[in-house]
Order: C-alpha cells, then sequence, then structure tokens
C-alpha cells in the first residue's frame, strides 16, 4: 500500500486562487497525462450526500472563464463557478486499498462531508 | 406560462366488496398492489358531523399550501439529489401508472426534516423539458426556492413559485364512489393523495376555482378545519407546524409507511443517517395522533411536553386542533394510559396516543 505524502506547491498563476497541488497530484499527472494538452479539470456541481461533489475529469479544452494552476508541466484546470468552492484547498493524489483516486483535501470551505468524500457540505 | 392541462378520470364499479381491478402504485420502490374499492374508501368518523357524505365528495382548499414549479432538462436531477423519494417512480417509462405524484421530505446534512413536500409531474414541456409542481407550506416556498438554487449551480432548471396562480385541495370520498372530473375545465390535476389511502385525494386547481365547480357532486365543506381534523385523526403530519425544521428525522415523521422514502435510491442529502436508522431498526419515536380529554382553544407553545403517570416526558406536542393533537412519541411509551399535557396555565389534560391503521408494522 502506497501511502501520498500530501506536500504542499502554491503554483497558481492567479494568487488570490491559491489552490493548492500536493506532491502526489503532481507526480501522478506527470505519469498519466499522454500529451502536453491534457489536464485535469475539477468540478463543483450538486449532489451527492451532502449537497455538493467534486468531480474529476481529464479534457483537453480551456474556456474563458478557467483558472489554470500550473507546475512542472502538469496542468489543472477549475472553471469559474467551482473555483469559489475550493480556494484554499488542496489537490492531492491518494492510494489505497479500495481506491486510488484524485480528492480534494483540506478544503476550508467545507464542513462536514460524506464518508467516502466525494461529497461535502459549505460551512 | 402554459401549463399543460391534465385531467384524470377514476371509475370503478359500485360493487361494494369485490375486487374491481388492481391498481399498482409505486409511490416509492415497492409496487403496493390494492382492491380498487380500497384505494376510494373513506373512513366515516361519525363523532364528526362535518364528514356526513350525504353529498358524496368533500372538499376544502388547504390554504396553508403553496406550490413552486421546477421545470428544465435537469429538473428531476436537481430534486434526485435533494429529496428522500426516488424520482424514477414519476418516469411513465420506469413506472406507467395513473398516479402522478409524489410523497417527499426535503432534508438538511444533519439527516432531519426540513420540509415535506409532494411532487406533482406534470407533462414534458416542449420547450424547457422536465416539469414538475412541488407543494410545501405556502410561507415555506420562498425557502424552499432558496434551498433548491443554493444546489442548483449548473444544472439547466428554472424555479419559481406557482402560489398566486394554484390553489390545493383535499378531497374525500365516500366508500364505493367513482370520481368524476370536469374534463373541460383548464388547470386541473387530480391524483390520489399519496401518503395514505384514506386521505382521498389531492386535486391542484387555478385559484379562485372551488373543488365543488369541477369535481361531480362534491360539497366543499362547512367546517374550515375539516381537512385539519381529518388528517389528525389519521395522524399524518404536514407542514412546519407538524415537522419543525431541523427537529426530527425523517423515519419519527412516519415517511416510510406514509411511502415518501426510498431506500434504494442514490445520495441526496440527509441519506447517510436515514439509510443507517433504517437498517439498524432504531426508530424509537414517531409522530402519533392523540385524542385530547377536552377541546383546546390554544396552540401548545413548540414541543410542549407529553407526560406519563410518574411526571416524565415521553412525547413532544407537534399540534392541537380541538381534541386532536399529534406528537412525537416515543414508542415504548405510548400506550400508557395516563399520559397528560399541561395548558399554559398548568392545568393537566390527559390524552391518549394511538396507533395509526396504515403503520406498516410487519415490515415491507
Amino acid at each position: 500500500m502506497i501511502r501520498s505524502k500530501a506536500r504542499l506547491t502554491d503554483v497558481s498563476n492567479d494568487s488570490s486562487d491559491s489552490v493548492l497541488l500536493s506532491e502526489s497530484c503532481i507526480k501522478r499527472l506527470k505519469k498519466i497525462s499522454k500529451n502536453p494538452d491534457d489536464y485535469l479539470r475539477l468540478t463543483v456541481d450538486g449532489g451527492g450526500c451532502s449537497g455538493f461533489q467534486y468531480n474529476f475529469r481529464f479534457e483537453n479544452q480551456i474556456k474563458p472563464d478557467d483558472h489554470i494552476i500550473e507546475k512542472e508541466g502538469v496542468k489543472v484546470v477549475v472553471d469559474e463557478t467551482s473555483i469559489a468552492f475550493i480556494r484554499g484547498s488542496t489537490i492531492d493524489y491518494h492510494e489505497e486499498l479500495i481506491r486510488s483516486t484524485f480528492r480534494v483535501v483540506s478544503n476550508p470551505n467545507a464542513e462536514q462531508g460524506c464518508s467516502c468524500g466525494a461529497s461535502f457540505a459549505l460551512k | 406560462m402554459t401549463l399543460h392541462i391534465v385531467t384524470r378520470l377514476v371509475r370503478c364499479s359500485r360493487q361494494r366488496g369485490s375486487l374491481v381491478g388492481a391498481f399498482s402504485f409505486p409511490f416509492c420502490e415497492r409496487q403496493i398492489p390494492l382492491p380498487v374499492t380500497a384505494l376510494l374508501s373513506y373512513r366515516h368518523n361519525s363523532q364528526d358531523s362535518s364528514a356526513q357524505s350525504d353529498a358524496g365528495f368533500i372538499s376544502q382548499c388547504v390554504e396553508k399550501r403553496g406550490l413552486l414549479r421546477v421545470v428544465g432538462p435537469d429538473a428531476k436531477a436537481l430534486l434526485q439529489g435533494l429529496i428522500t423519494n426516488d424520482m424514477d417512480c414519476l418516469n411513465v417509462d420506469i413506472c406507467p401508472t395513473i398516479n402522478n405524484c409524489l410523497y417527499s421530505l426535503i432534508l438538511n446534512n444533519q439527516g432531519r426534516v426540513l420540509w415535506d413536500i409532494i411532487i406533482y409531474r406534470l407533462g414534458e414541456d416542449k420547450d424547457k423539458g422536465q416539469n414538475y409542481l412541488l407543494e410545501t407550506d405556502k410561507d415555506q416556498v420562498d425557502d424552499v426556492l432558496k434551498h433548491l438554487k443554493k444546489y442548483k449551480l449548473r444544472k439547466k432548471a428554472d424555479l419559481f413559485s406557482m402560489s398566486d396562480e394554484m390553489s390545493v385541495w383535499a378531497v374525500a370520498s365516500p366508500p364505493n364512489e367513482s370520481v368524476t372530473v370536469a374534463s373541460n375545465k383548464s388547470h386541473i390535476f387530480l391524483n390520489m393523495d399519496p401518503r395514505a389511502p384514506d386521505l382521498g385525494y389531492r386535486l391542484i386547481l387555478a385559484s379562485g376555482t372551488q373543488a365543488s365547480d369541477v369535481v361531480t357532486n362534491c360539497k366543499v365543506a362547512d367546517d374550515p378545519q375539516w381537512y385539519e381534523k381529518l388528517r389528525y385523526r389519521l395522524g399524518v403530519g404536514e407542514g412546519v407546524v407538524n415537522h419543525p425544521p431541523g427537529k426530527c428525522f425523517p423515519l419519527e415523521a412516519n415517511a416510510d409507511y406514509l411511502n415518501g422514502v426510498s431506500f434504494r435510491k442514490g445520495c441526496y442529502i440527509g441519506q447517510e443517517l436515514t439509510a443507517r436508522t433504517q437498517h439498524t431498526g432504531a426508530v424509537r419515536k414517531r409522530l402519533m395522533p392523540l385524542t385530547l380529554a377536552e377541546n383546546l382553544d390554544e396552540q401548545p407553545e413548540g414541543d410542549a411536553a407529553v407526560a406519563n403517570s410518574a411526571g416524565k416526558q415521553v412525547g413532544k406536542l407537534r399540534g392541537v386542533i380541538c381534541s386532536l393533537g399529534l406528537a412525537l412519541m416515543r414508542i415504548d411509551a405510548s400506550e400508557d394510559t395516563s399520559l397528560h399535557i399541561k395548558t399554559s396555565t398548568g392545568r393537566k389534560v390527559g390524552v391518549t396516543a394511538s396507533q395509526p391503521s396504515w403503520w406498516n408494522t410487519e415490515g415491507p
């Protein structure tokens, strides 16, 4: 079982965003991005057992209102609606027996969430 | 905005006691086959003179309840993540049924009831997509809209109040009567009340229309509290008076017996605690009907205590009308014959709690 180290690197373009990427997240993205236009998009949508849920997927289209977080060649993109929910959070990649997944940790805007970590409630 | 005109005619034979046809009502994921005569039966209570059935059907406008509309391609998805019941039960491809409404609750993150709602499926709006009406307390419509808008985010759904244009009516029928509705009237939506058969029908009309104009052989109840008394006698809680927001759990509000919860659908707000309570079987309190030893004029202050013979609190009063009440009672203490409440002057009034017939205590 590999334990990820959540060392924090603040690398956003816009200093007011302050969305952080952990070392394991960067490492994983470097490994799986097949071409330089690929990036990880994080969206917040309604749903899940606490009201809001995180959604990760790979894409290669950037929209005008997107915020881009780039470090060491890997890119994470968050749209305007979602950024408000995750300012100050850390995006991490976590591996354990039950699943290996990208996740949002230490979200200062979020209160309790569901036990699987995919859904959260706002403070 | 134009609403689709939807009318439903329910006919059954007048033969007593015969199983004329079996309808399945998937109010939640259970299919509940019921004989038609039982569906239309109305329990005549001889104590309440306003329930005399010589005029056929009795109706009353439920003034306390209002409506809001949710329409759009993502209307169903928006509601599905916020309610305890399964919107698929309103999907005609999955559940072809004559009933187009669903009882449900909206919970908060801690799994406690915020509002009880009835969702009506209107015909698809060809421009906008899925089309629903939500019934809730009239003075809560704005708060419910705010709640839905908070979680809407990117979903394509329009939300607005319909309380000025439409009103909610309750219609109760004598046994073995068929209900017919004038089909040339617009803005009529008639459904069996999805909660308990004895509640009869729920009718949505354009504001200003009377049910007696639209339903054959129907009169408006003389007693202004006729519907409330019917509900209290049956033990069906409704609105924030009986379910103060944040103060009870869905199973305590009898949502399972009233066909308001689905235990098979995916995540919604408050689901974890609801599912866990169901599976551990630990529902110790429920909303129960009370009979008081005398009429009370005053409404009790919030959560007034129901005490047993030893003076220990075993319940919380959640509404009183004349000599009827509703209280959140500890089930194991509810059979005590010396229960009482205290009025604002400190006087004791005896109460008796009873288990409604529609409680499905044998389990699913």
